[in-house]
């Protein structure tokens, strides 16, 4: 098909991506380099090969921030906010999709809003709002927050649903399922694969979200590892080497998982983008 | 039904996490929660860790939750929702922050418990206090900014450490032209690139500001104008990189630490980054052209906290005020932050206090001075640090046109 | 009851989501919205002023200059955006989609860097700009061109495109996959019939492949032009409340939360004793300008899926 691949511009591109790749490898090592060595080492010989690498800056804050608390507690919001806005966001965008009614046009807008706005805006009166439900300082007011955020997963699914070939449903409803169960047994699982994109990229989203846990998790037992990040990016020359340390242990894990399912994830992602 | 199933199992754990995860307090000791100095986590947390476990010792039956809120805007949003934890970090006087919450009735006065003021300067008391009410724990430490200087760059080019303004402007000429950049600025962050012109404004416009303080702001004041000339002359001549303040606060201070300038202007408070480098480093109070070396006046506001006006507590809470004033507790953040001692009785283990008590007076801070011009609707020290000090760094606005700024602004 | 429901079974399916989401997102936007008819810094009484806020922001000079400039930039980083890096995910997606030697490998790491946060993407490029510590500097150095080490980070005209680049190195994966998957959905035979007919690689992404990408490319653009007027995080990390010396990197968000809640003073609002009310008045003109293109957008999405 393309035989044509190995034309000179086609491979300066090639050379030019392979580059940027090598680049991207090569920044992770450094800072990986970087991570074992002591502070003042860093700063003084920052070029200099360092003769005295040591695991000591990751061992200080496994152990004394407790490093897989914060792994935990983002996990738990992930996995909170994601279920949460996987089921709002397909029921919605299933109504608004396969049903046809009167001013569905002012829904579907109505559903696109939540994106116009900076998310500072609304935060006091967000706020007041988990402060009346006495949910201030818990995994529940940020999982309910980012999982109501559902305005960009409606807008790809609900194009989804819309072009699904009628007969399905029809055929479903035939056989006697009711609604729901049309739904949840047949439509539901024919947009995995686009739920599945969705989700990758909320779930990418969120973990890395600052401003809102910042704002409604306050003490140290339940803040996320990005505020764990801040807390030693703020002060950078105090703590460069927990700076480097904490980057790491944020990155790797996530990348190597990552790696590890990137077919599926890359692949997931490019299906259901068209789809959409 | 398998997905059916998966549907209901994760619409049951929703629902068990929605109800689970209320708090739940109670028994009989009243917890108290804290939120401390947002920016300075990292720097502050071992010291608090050592004074919460003294207080604990003291009073077994008052928990201190004591939680880092993360940002100011945390503590700006918990004030708009009328939710403020039981104890807070504040700036006393430094900032018109402290005032604006103590009139809008967010702070409670201390008072009536009596604080003991014996031991504390009229400074410190003025620190806490807000139209005649005391509102927080009194400030224990001095912070001023000063000049650190590499004294190796020094020696290598047989300079010494000036005992006079022009000794120390020669200083920067000659390093300037033995291809040295003598100092670095974070001008990205409107604090740090502020730093210089406390420092030459206590020193060399300590008149003019004194003029300000007794309701003078008309008219002309050419010490401060001085001031801004000779800031935004160093900015352009390259004094302070090209371009001038091009960095952010830590690249400033890493260009100090890795010895590529000479000099950085910076406070007290940081005072424990620039131990163990790997030359030796010099501190010094800028001195006037008759040699007296000013510092600025300022107080350390790593211990002071305010109570909410809604504390459920406030007898509880008034305990870790005191605490906070005691002579035990101001020990432990002497131990930790090696500040300089503002009250009698504390002892600091660090070989930099010497240098860094070496000044003769204790002259107006520029911000401070502006803070409390009493104006209308004018906010002259917003205009100052927000607008026109980044303006004669980058050399678009001369010093005359700068002062008028301020003036226009103190007279709204 | 039951047959109200029957005979429109989308309410059932609706309410959940709509619940929530008006609870917590849309009453929370209007609620704030409200307040930008009110004077109010946020703690002390509340007065009604109409529509004085706006005009306030459009006649002040003070205001206006921020405003045009935060807006500037914000248009900035969406024209980079579409000229720059939309081409560069189309070709690399079309270098991906033909399966060129190691594409796996480039797709991977290319995608990668979206998995990091904001405050390490910052930190990383410090490490590379820096005028210190920076690798780039120092290579610079070494290889003797000392006139091109600079704090690269800190030189306020370059500061949006720096921005710009941390940006795109997070982001542009998405794009690029998205494309990918759009590509894969060309027909074949139209790309072999072109080849035939002695199409170059090239004119085979022009003639043949673009046109039947043109919708996830416009998504993709609209979806960049939110973002761009939305974004916020790489301006305050970077250059904190003041978006950069000289308000260099600016944005609209940022320019908007730095009137609404103000930074070295925790009251807020550091100009006016109007930081709310004038804060949330940013946020309504900034709501109208996203609005008014994404309506376009909508209205051209349906317009285009009648034509099927």
């Amino acid at each position: 098909m393309h035989r044509d691949l190995k034309s000179i511009s086609a491979q300066i591109v090639r050379w030019i991506m392979l580059l940027y790749a090598g680049f991207n490898i090569a920044i992770l090592i450094y800072v990986f380099y970087n991570s074992l060595r002591p502070r003042t080492d860093f700063l003084t010989n920052t070029f200099g090969l360092s003769t005295n690498l040591s695991i000591g800056n990751f061992i200080e804050i496994i152990v004394k921030d407790g490093f897989f608390r914060y792994c935990l507690n983002s996990f738990l919001i992930l996995a909170g906010s994601l279920i949460l806005s996987i089921f709002l966001s397909s029921t919605v965008a299933y109504g608004l999709g396969h049903y046809k009614f009167k001013f569905k046009r002012f829904w579907k807008t109505y559903f696109l809003i939540g994106l116009m706005f900076p998310i500072q805006l609304s935060i006091v009166p967000v706020f007041l709002i988990t402060k009346q439900l006495n949910l201030i300082n818990t995994f529940t007011s940020v999982i309910l927050i980012f999982g109501s955020s559902i305005s960009m997963s409606v807008f790809l699914l609900t194009n989804f649903f819309a072009n699904l070939p009628k007969e399905i449903y029809e055929a479903a409803v035939l056989d006697g399922a009711g609604e729901f169960r049309t739904f949840v047994q047949i439509m539901f699982p024919m947009a995995s694969p686009v739920v599945f994109s969705m989700s990758i990229l909320t779930a990418v989203n969120i973990w890395n979200q600052f401003f809102v846990p910042l704002i409604f998790l306050q003490s140290d037992a339940k803040k996320t590892i990005p505020l764990l990040v801040m807390k030693y990016t703020k002060k950078l020359l105090m703590t460069i080497d927990s700076a480097f340390a904490v980057s790491i242990l944020a990155t790797v894990p996530i990348l190597i998982l990552f790696t590890i399912f990137s077919s599926q994830i890359l692949e997931g992602i490019a299906e259901g983008g068209v789809k959409g | 039904m398998k997905k059916g199933i998966v549907l209901i199992t994760t619409l049951l754990l929703l629902i068990g996490l929605l109800s689970g995860c209320v708090s739940t307090g109670g028994g009989k000791n009243v917890t108290l929660v804290v939120w401390g100095d947002p920016d300075n986590q990292a720097i502050l947390e071992d010291c608090f860790e050592a004074l919460n476990a003294e207080f604990a010792k003291q009073h077994p039956d008052i928990k201190i939750d004591y939680q880092w809120s993360g940002s100011f805007d945390g503590l700006n949003v918990a004030m708009q929702s009328d939710s403020l934890p039981d104890l807070f970090w504040v700036q006393g006087n430094k900032s018109s922050a402290m005032a604006e919450m103590a009139e809008n009735g967010f702070l409670l006065p201390l008072d009536k418990y009596n604080p003991d003021k014996s031991r504390f300067p009229a400074g410190a008391i003025e620190y806490a206090t807000v139209n005649g009410k005391i509102y927080c724990s009194f400030p224990s430490f001095i912070d001023y900014a000063l000049v650190y200087y590499n004294k190796d760059i020094f020696a290598e080019h047989g300079l010494e450490k000036p005992k006079t303004y022009d000794e120390f402007v020669n200083a920067a000429k000659t390093l300037f032209e033995a291809g040295i950049t003598p100092f670095s600025l974070g001008g990205d962050f409107e604090w740090s690139r502020y730093w210089p012109i406390q420092v030459m404004a206590a020193t060399l416009a300590n008149n003019d500001l004194e003029r300000i303080k007794s309701g003078e702001t008309t008219g002309e004041f050419p010490e401060i104008e001085y001031v801004f000339e000779q800031f935004r002359d160093m900015c352009a001549k390259g004094y302070f990189g090209t371009p001038a303040g091009a960095m952010d606060e830590s690249s400033a201070q890493m260009a100090f630490t890795n010895g590529t300038v000479a000099m950085i202007f910076e406070g007290t408070w940081n005072n424990s980054l620039f131990r163990d480098l790997d030359f030796e480093v010099g501190r010094f109070a800028l001195p006037d052209n008759n040699g007296v070396r000013a510092a600025q006046s300022g107080y350390s506001n790593f211990n002071t906290y305010a109570i909410s006006s809604k504390c459920k507590y406030p007898d509880q809470a008034y305990e870790y005020i005191d605490f906070l004033n005691s002579k035990e507790a101001q020990q432990i953040v002497a131990d930790y932050m090696k500040s300089i001692p503002a009250v009698e009785g504390i002892t600091v283990d660090d070989p930099a206090l010497a240098e860094v008590s070496d000044f003769q007076t204790v002259n107006n801070n520029i911000y401070h001075v502006l803070s409390n011009v009493p104006t209308k609707s004018g906010r002259p020290q917003d205009v100052f640090i927000s607008s026109v000090v980044a303006d004669l760094m980058t050399n678009s606005i001369t010093a005359k046109e700068a002062v008028n700024k301020i003036v226009e602004e103190m007279n709204r | 009851m039951i047959t109200f429901f029957k005979k429109r079974p989308y309410i059932l399916f609706l309410v959940p989501g709509i619940i929530l989401y008006t609870a917590l997102i849309i009453y929370p936007i209007f609620s704030a919205m409200q307040l930008s008819l009110y004077e109010w810094n946020g703690i002390g009484p509340k007065t009604f002023v109409w529509i004085r806020n706006y005009v306030e922001l459009f006649t002040d000079d003070f205001l206006m200059s921020q405003f045009t400039n935060a807006l500037g930039n914000s248009l900035k980083l969406f024209a980079l955006t579409v000229f720059i890096q939309t081409p560069l995910q189309i070709i690399f997606a079309y270098m991906v989609y033909s399966k060129m030697k190691n594409h796996r490998l480039a797709q991977i790491t290319i995608f990668a860097p979206q998995f990091i946060s904001t405050p390490i993407i910052v930190f990383i490029f410090r490490l590379l700009l820096d005028d210190n510590v920076g690798v780039i500097n120092n290579l610079f150095r070494i290889i003797g061109l000392n006139a091109l080490a600079k704090p690269w980070l800190g030189v306020p005209e370059l500061g949006i495109f720096f921005m710009y680049l941390m940006i795109t190195w997070g982001g542009i994966g998405v794009g690029m996959t998205f494309l990918i998957g759009a590509m894969n959905m060309v027909s074949v035979d139209g790309l072999e019939a072109a080849y035939i007919e002695g199409a170059g690689y090239w004119t085979r992404l022009l003639k043949v492949i673009l046109p039947q990408i043109k919708a996830t490319i416009i998504n993709l653009i609209l979806i960049a032009y939110i973002y761009a007027m939305t974004m916020f995080d790489f301006s305050y990390v970077l250059g904190g409340n003041t978006g950069g010396v000289g308000g260099s990197i600016d944005v609209m968000a940022l320019f908007f939360y730095r009137i609404a809640f103000g930074d070295s003073n925790p009251v807020g609002g550091k100009i006016s004793s109007n930081s709310i009310g004038m804060g949330t008045t940013i946020a309504c003109v900034l709501f109208v300008l996203i609005f008014a293109i994404s309506l376009l957008q909508i209205i051209y999405m349906s317009k285009s899926e009648e034509d099927r």
